[in-house]
């Protein structure tokens, strides 16, 4: 019997770990009130279970998801965890023991609290991913090409492949400064780091003359007589207008 | 002329193409420089709302044709420019290097005539692609009277073409457009669709077969330059579908520029509602199977103001409802108003788990706004609603967008100099529509 309820799980943020705290659900009588990544740690009232992580558990959780559930769960969890939202961890549990009961079925139970929470906040990553698959902004810099986002997911690893495509011949950085992270493509080498602290260099004036052929284009394509602010907003939410070259003064 | 002076007159005289849509083909990236993405990618919103994925330009603004709607015809005194093709190709891709844009979408005015111009707008192509390696989107406009060998070689390097039809009758074109004819317009369009016939069935048989203009063509009208009827351009932009296979219509509400005899006068507001109008009518036509014949007919030849196409066609036939949202067949989800295509891939994917009641329904995303009129779920109609086409009219009309009383006071008992204001809702409406 699942006596403990009083116990929130900590672990180390990544999807083997959260499949650790899965494994820790069922072989221990832990029912956790909430699962926290260890940078979100702070003060309360339940007791806080550190989980580490065991590649040997965490592949035992992820073939039995395959192979009891779908493999598309799987995929879909791990895109799920790089969603923004704090609670994602539990309600990833509460999916994971219906699907445990009722197989592949249970992503189409969009009724249901958990499943329908995790649809919502996967259509929210993938939406952002695909807004800023066009709002990336890179500058050249000494035969690089850099861009600065700030989405309010964790966008990178799924972003990865469409841009390693598109400019597979210049080598580029995406700096995400919501989440700390940058991807790296350098000489048809992909990888994904943890950055706290960059230096950018500056914009030469030969980009900056780029970025304002670009803008004279932005300001000239508009009709006036159909000046709609509300539904550029819409489409474009004020919040990323910052890093966007043709919202600037140049 | 410097870069910054010529792109602003060429945009400048670009703008007013409605099309920007970069969707419809995937193409891998070859090692070097582009790919484009069937679902299309808007880059940035223009301050009219409109979306921007292409670098929209004109190859040039000079024009021997002398259109009576057009900015750039030939009689009128504006500052004129061209590119030249490295300019172009430079141009296109330090932007898209840089992620501004998806493609190029390259329309241009008559040089000389219809042929040198395609050849100048070719060649700026096939520096693109051939010398920059660049594997990204390319639209290109065909000028009417353009020769088949011409036609031929734009539709292998760019991946949509497209033939203006600009006027929604061939006498409203013969008398705005002298230049242009309907067999000028026609004839490409028709060499296009058999050409990309034949390359599809060519796909088929070798594997490395080259690809006609993979995303296929659109075209473009202008709405309320002329006075045909909503009727009228439907069953035109129905023939379109069926008998040339195009991809889009795209409408353009007329926006007065040129002071002419044979155009709306100058202070004419441009039909917005019209078109928008038009453009949900366009997508019934092509994802929800209606046809022209359901929306209007010759009784009714203009759509309701107050009504969106779909509603309007179900008010008229409340026969058909209410549809139980466990049972329905897709194709009569898809009539229900407020039920899209997505919605309805919903509906029937979620059901197939479970049982639906409204609850449910909102959980998975269906807007019942206007849905609950038209449904039942396990035989229950929604909670304190009506299936009645009295209720579910005045219900529809009251929560539709009304226009906004912008110059509508409180009034207050110590105001002396109140008068009410004179104009109506009706008034109001006239104008969005472009009637006054």
């Amino acid at each position: 019997m699942r006596q403990r309820t009083d116990v929130i799980f900590v672990y180390d943020g990544t999807f083997d770990g959260f499949l650790c705290c899965v494994y820790e659900y069922y072989y221990s009588s832990f029912n956790p009130v909430e699962i926290i990544c260890e940078e979100d740690i702070r003060a309360s009232l339940f007791q806080l279970v550190t989980i580490t992580t065991d590649i040997f558990k965490s592949d035992k959780v992820s073939r039995a998801i395959e192979e009891k559930i779908s493999p598309y769960s799987l995929r879909f969890l791990r895109e799920c965890l790089l969603c923004c939202t704090k609670e994602k961890e539990i309600h990833m549990l509460g999916y994971i023991v219906k699907g445990f009961k009722k197989g592949a079925y249970v992503h189409r139970l969009a009724g249901d609290g958990d499943v329908s929470y995790l649809l919502k906040a996967h259509n929210h990553l993938k939406r952002e991913k695909h807004l800023y698959l066009g709002l990336v902004r890179f500058y050249k810099a000494n035969d690089a090409y850099i861009s600065v986002i700030k989405p309010q997911n964790r966008l990178l690893p799924l972003m990865v492949h469409h841009f390693t495509q598109r400019f597979a011949n210049q080598n580029f950085m995406i700096y995400d400064a919501t989440n700390r992270e940058a991807l790296l493509y350098y000489e048809k080498q992909t990888a994904i780091v943890k950055a706290d602290n960059i230096e950018l260099p500056e914009e030469d004036d030969e980009e900056l003359a780029t970025q304002k052929l670009w803008k004279l284009f932005y300001d000239t394509i508009a009709i006036k007589e159909r000046y709609n602010p509300r539904c550029r907003m819409n489409f474009m939410p004020k919040r990323t207008w910052d890093l966007l070259p043709e919202m600037k003064d140049l | 002329m410097d870069m910054f002076e010529k792109l602003k007159i060429l945009t400048d005289a670009a703008k007013y193409d409605a099309s920007c849509s970069s969707s419809g083909t995937d193409r891998g990236s070859g090692g070097s420089v582009g790919s484009a993405a069937a679902c299309g990618i808007c880059h940035t919103w223009s301050a009219d709302g409109r979306c921007i994925s292409l670098l929209k330009v004109l190859y040039t603004n000079y024009c021997e044709f002398d259109c009576a709607f057009c900015i750039n015809r030939k009689s009128n005194d504006v500052p004129r420019a061209a590119f030249t093709p490295r300019e172009l190709a430079d141009l296109t891709i330090n932007f898209y290097k840089r992620n501004y844009i998806e493609g190029l979408f390259l329309s241009s005015g008559v040089i000389k005539n219809a042929d040198y111009t395609m050849e100048l707008i070719i060649e700026a192509i096939r520096i693109l692609r051939y010398e920059y390696g660049f594997n990204g989107y390319i639209h290109s406009k065909v000028i009417p009277g353009t020769s088949p060998e011409l036609v031929e070689r734009i539709g292998l390097l760019a991946d949509r073409v497209s033939v203006n039809i600009e006027m929604p009758s061939a006498e409203s074109l013969a008398r705005v457009a002298p230049d242009k004819s309907k067999a000028k317009i026609l004839t490409p369009m028709k060499a296009i669709q058999t050409r990309k016939e034949q390359a599809t069935q060519e796909l088929a048989l070798y594997r490395h077969a080259p690809k006609f203009a993979p995303a296929g063509q659109s075209t473009q009208m202008i709405v309320g330059a002329s006075a045909e009827s909503d009727l009228h351009i439907l069953r035109l932009t129905q023939g379109l579908y069926d008998r040339y296979k195009l991809k889009r219509v795209y409408f353009s509400a007329y926006i007065p520029i040129n002071n002419d005899r044979n155009l709306p006068a100058l202070d004419t507001k441009p039909p917005l509602l019209r078109e928008h109008r038009l453009y949900q009518a366009d997508w019934l036509l092509r994802f929800y199977k209606f046809r022209a014949e359901e929306l209007l007919d010759d009784e009714h030849t203009m759509f309701n103001e107050f009504l969106d196409p779909k509603c309007n066609w179900a008010l008229n036939n409340m026969h058909l409802f209410p549809v139980e949202v466990n049972t329905a067949p897709y194709e009569l989800l898809l009539r229900v108003p407020g039920i899209g295509v997505t919605s309805a891939k919903r509906i029937i994917w979620a059901r197939k788990a479970a049982y639906l009641d409204f609850d449910a329904l909102k959980k998975i995303g269906v807007v019942l706004k206007r849905a609950q009129f038209f449904i039942t779920c396990k035989g229950k109609a929604a909670p304190y609603v009506k299936i009645d086409r009295d209720h579910a009219e005045r219900y529809l009309i009251a929560s539709e967008k009304q226009p906004v009383f912008s110059d509508v006071e409180q009034i207050s008992m110590f105001d002396t100099g109140f008068s009410p204001q004179n104009v109506t809702k009706e008034d109001i409406l006239k104008c969005v529509s472009g009637q006054m």
